[in-house]
């Protein structure tokens, strides 16, 4: 916990450590303009995270991928899922006692909406089931898009597949088993957020006490 | 340009020596490697220390002078969930006292040698994170045992 007199704000980080659920402030500072500033907070470290994001993808995502594919509602929906769902879920409240906690990202609900959000973050290798019929790795289940061929991701050697079909009505025949031999990349979004969120609650601190002390005077 | 390499590579290379040189003088059977990709590639347990990123600031207003702060990331890969609270307990120990900044320039005698001047301190500004990774059953064998540490660092020369 952060405390910085005389104005009694405290950063307060609760149940989960910042990196695992960006959150929360409590000021003891009661007013709109506290309020407008946090909203003006929440909005630069979403829009912060946003860029981060994009400029940090490692595929082409379904935006300008030509032919049928780009109407695929699934992929289209995937664009910017992760960080349109942590932008849902970061809000600004206020509690009884009037002190305002400014919540980015909630983990419960991440893990719902967006469950690879933990391991884009800090990167890992795929779990590999295995084939209970051969022992041996078994492959995850994947399909190349509409089975045109690989997506331009692929190129970079990041997916291999083993040609095993397999799928049925659901997969429409489309679908492989793929085997990852690359871990995926920890992408450190959080990281970053968390970063803008400390240096933009600093730099409102700063502001507030030079405010109290024009006020003082 | 001069002979030696720069600050930013001489932080890497500096932070790089001083962490496998301790690991090694406490440890047993730990392999230290420079990228995320590279920790997958050796057996656990592996420390993997990143120089991730680089945040230049005006120094003080009226001068042109840059202020560089450095952003270090350790992954730690353990064996057991005793290993990681004991290895990630250990670096941070080993973090919080700062170690030897030094400047690195090759060797003409050995094109595969550096040449390492100290030159000053390599100083903790603050630990950003020290957390337990924790994939539940989406996770790899190899994942199972992750602590993640970041912090940032400045040199003072």
């Amino acid at each position: 916990m952060a405390r910085i007199d005389p104005l009694k704000i405290s950063v307060k980080y609760t149940g989960t450590p910042i990196e695992v659920k960006i959150k929360s402030m409590d000021v003891k500072f009661i007013g709109p303009q506290i309020e407008r500033s946090l909203k003006g907070i929440r909005n630069h470290v979403i829009a912060e995270g946003r860029s981060y994001i994009d400029s940090h993808r490692r595929r082409v995502s379904a935006k300008g991928f030509q032919g049928a594919a780009s109407k695929d509602p699934r992929r289209l929906t995937q664009r910017n899922n992760l960080i349109n769902t942590i932008d849902k879920l970061s809000r600004i409240d206020q509690d009884k006692n009037g002190s305002y906690f400014l919540s980015i990202g909630e983990r419960r609900m991440l893990d719902i909406y967006v469950p690879y959000w933990y391991k884009i973050n800090y990167g890992g290798k795929i779990e590999m089931p295995v084939d209970p019929k051969t022992g041996l790795p078994g492959g995850v289940p994947g399909f190349f898009d509409r089975g045109v061929g690989p997506v331009k991701g692929g190129s970079r050697g990041l997916f291999h597949y083993t040609g095993r079909q397999f799928g049925g009505k659901k997969f429409k025949g489309r679908s492989f088993f793929m085997i990852p031999t690359k871990p995926i990349p920890p992408m450190r979004y959080l990281s970053r957020m968390a970063r803008v969120f400390r240096d933009d609650m600093l730099k409102l601190a700063t502001d507030m006490k030079r405010e109290m002390t024009k006020k003082k005077k | 340009m001069d002979s030696y390499f720069r600050e930013r590579r001489n932080v890497e290379l500096s932070t790089l020596d001083f962490f496998t040189t301790q690991i090694n003088a406490n440890w047993t059977g730990i392999t230290v490697v420079k990228s995320f990709a590279q920790s997958y590639k050796s057996p656990r347990p592996v420390v993997a220390i990143i120089l991730a990123e680089i945040e230049s600031k005006r120094r003080e207003i009226g001068t042109t002078t840059l202020d560089h702060t450095y952003l270090l990331r350790f992954d730690i890969f353990a064996k057991s969930d005793g290993q990681r609270q004991d290895l990630s307990d250990f670096m941070l120990s080993t973090i919080q006292d700062g170690w030897a900044y030094s400047t690195y320039t090759k060797n003409p005698a050995n094109a595969e040698a550096l040449i390492a001047t100290t030159a000053g301190r390599v100083n903790l500004v603050r630990v950003n994170s020290d957390l337990k990774l924790d994939f539940d059953e989406d996770g790899d064998e190899y994942d199972k045992y992750r602590h993640y540490i970041e912090c940032t660092v400045r040199v003072s020369v």
